[in-house]
């Protein structure tokens, strides 16, 4: 079959097209946009939240850190949950940002790739909770100091310390174990989703269009 | 000098096809489509305040339309509807009575539904008859990527004619 035919059966389709489908022009020229709110405003929630809890929380930890210099192991833990307090805020303002800069008139390459991108937000996240694992003992100890105002560490024996130390190297591990499988191209899904509480497939299915995203701005001949 | 723009709702109606095509290309159950339509008004209309003519009017509703049906299509769970209580659609669509369609319309459908999604959008564009550098631009890709793109799908729209 010719082009020529190609395009006129196109045109057959479009006037068939028309013919069942009514444009309400007098409910069009009544819009209110202002009651009508963009699909990406529910994006916003999380980002927003983290942003909020963990400004409050990194603030709250400096405080807690200089509160109790006179304690390393509290000074450390404060340190740390400021340390990945910011971290996650950084995290969350990149995905307003990104959340904020998506306009559909941009091309649509452009737009393809961002509305994508958010839906991998979570692996950042992840990789951030990754690299706090090891730090866990600490973050129990500033939490239990934090909310009941118990120092754990008063409580401990000797066996306990130990405990203590074999549980961070455990977490040493499976830290390193899990940046490792969040580096990965090509995410093994079953893994993934349970760890994603089953939102793996999306996310894996998200990384695969990006790289298909990334093959279209190719000029490839085959 | 102002110029004066034309009125949102006149080019809306002018375009309109443009339009239908794309939901139409991408997703074949009615009430969805009506949403997806919903939206994609509703989009060009917000946005049309801050359009300043750097492209075509049509390229621009490309984009608007392209962008939302096609991240319509690759999202997985139900789409919250964006437009809040509206008592009835912008646009209706009555059912489509098949056996009144050409046999070679239904095939051409189906076999633009085989193209993945960006492919599809060039498809779309090149059958609609518009230039490379329009669908450069309302695509985001280079002009000689269309022109390898297009001689591909020309090719691929032949064979499964012929088939």
């Amino acid at each position: 079959m010719e082009n020529l035919d190609i395009q006129n059966l196109w045109k057959q389709n479009e006037t068939l097209l028309e013919a069942n489908r009514k444009l309400n022009l007098t409910l069009l020229k009544e819009m209110k946009l202002d009651k009508a709110k963009s699909s990406l405003f529910g994006l916003l929630f999380l980002p927003i939240t983290t942003l909020i809890f963990y400004t409050i929380t990194g603030f709250y930890a400096i405080y807690f850190a200089l509160e109790h210099t006179q304690f390393w192991y509290f000074a450390f833990s404060g340190v740390v949950v400021t340390f990945f307090s910011f971290w996650l805020v950084w995290s969350s303002i990149k995905q307003l940002k990104l959340i904020l800069s998506v306009d559909y008139t941009q091309t649509v390459i452009n737009i393809q790739e961002k509305l994508t991108k958010l839906k991998t937000a979570i692996v950042q996240n992840l990789r951030i909770v990754a690299w706090l694992l090891p730090f866990g003992p600490f973050v129990g100890l500033f939490f239990v100091k934090a909310v009941f105002n118990i120092d754990l560490m008063a409580l401990l024996n000797f066996n306990m310390i130990i405990s203590f130390g074999i549980a961070t190297i455990i977490l040493e591990v499976v830290s390193l174990l899990l940046l490792r499988a969040l580096h990965q191209k090509r995410f093994d899904s079953k893994w993934l989703n349970w760890l994603l509480l089953g939102s793996g497939s999306q996310v894996s299915d998200a990384l695969q269009y990006l790289k298909s995203i990334e093959d279209f701005q190719k000029e490839t001949s085959k | 000098m102002k110029v004066n723009k034309p009125d949102i709702v006149d080019i809306i109606e002018e375009n309109k096809n443009l339009i239908y095509k794309i939901v139409n290309s991408y997703c074949t159950d009615r009430n969805e489509q009506e949403d997806i339509l919903q939206e994609i008004i509703f989009q060009i209309i917000k946005s049309y305040k801050n359009f300043d003519y750097k492209v075509k009017v049509t390229t621009w509703l490309y984009r608007v339309a392209f962008n939302i049906t096609i991240s319509h299509y690759r999202k997985q769970k139900t789409r919250k509807k964006h437009v809040v209580a509206m008592p009835s659609k912008i646009v209706a669509i009555d059912e489509d009575v098949t056996n009144e369609y050409d046999e070679r319309i239904k095939q051409l459908r189906a076999f633009i539904q085989e193209f993945d999604p960006l492919n599809k959008a060039i498809v779309i564009m090149y059958l609609d008859g518009n230039s490379h550098k329009e669908i450069s631009e309302a695509m985001g890709i280079s002009l000689s990527n269309v022109g390898t793109k297009i001689s591909r799908i020309k090719t691929q729209l032949k064979k499964k004619f012929k088939q």
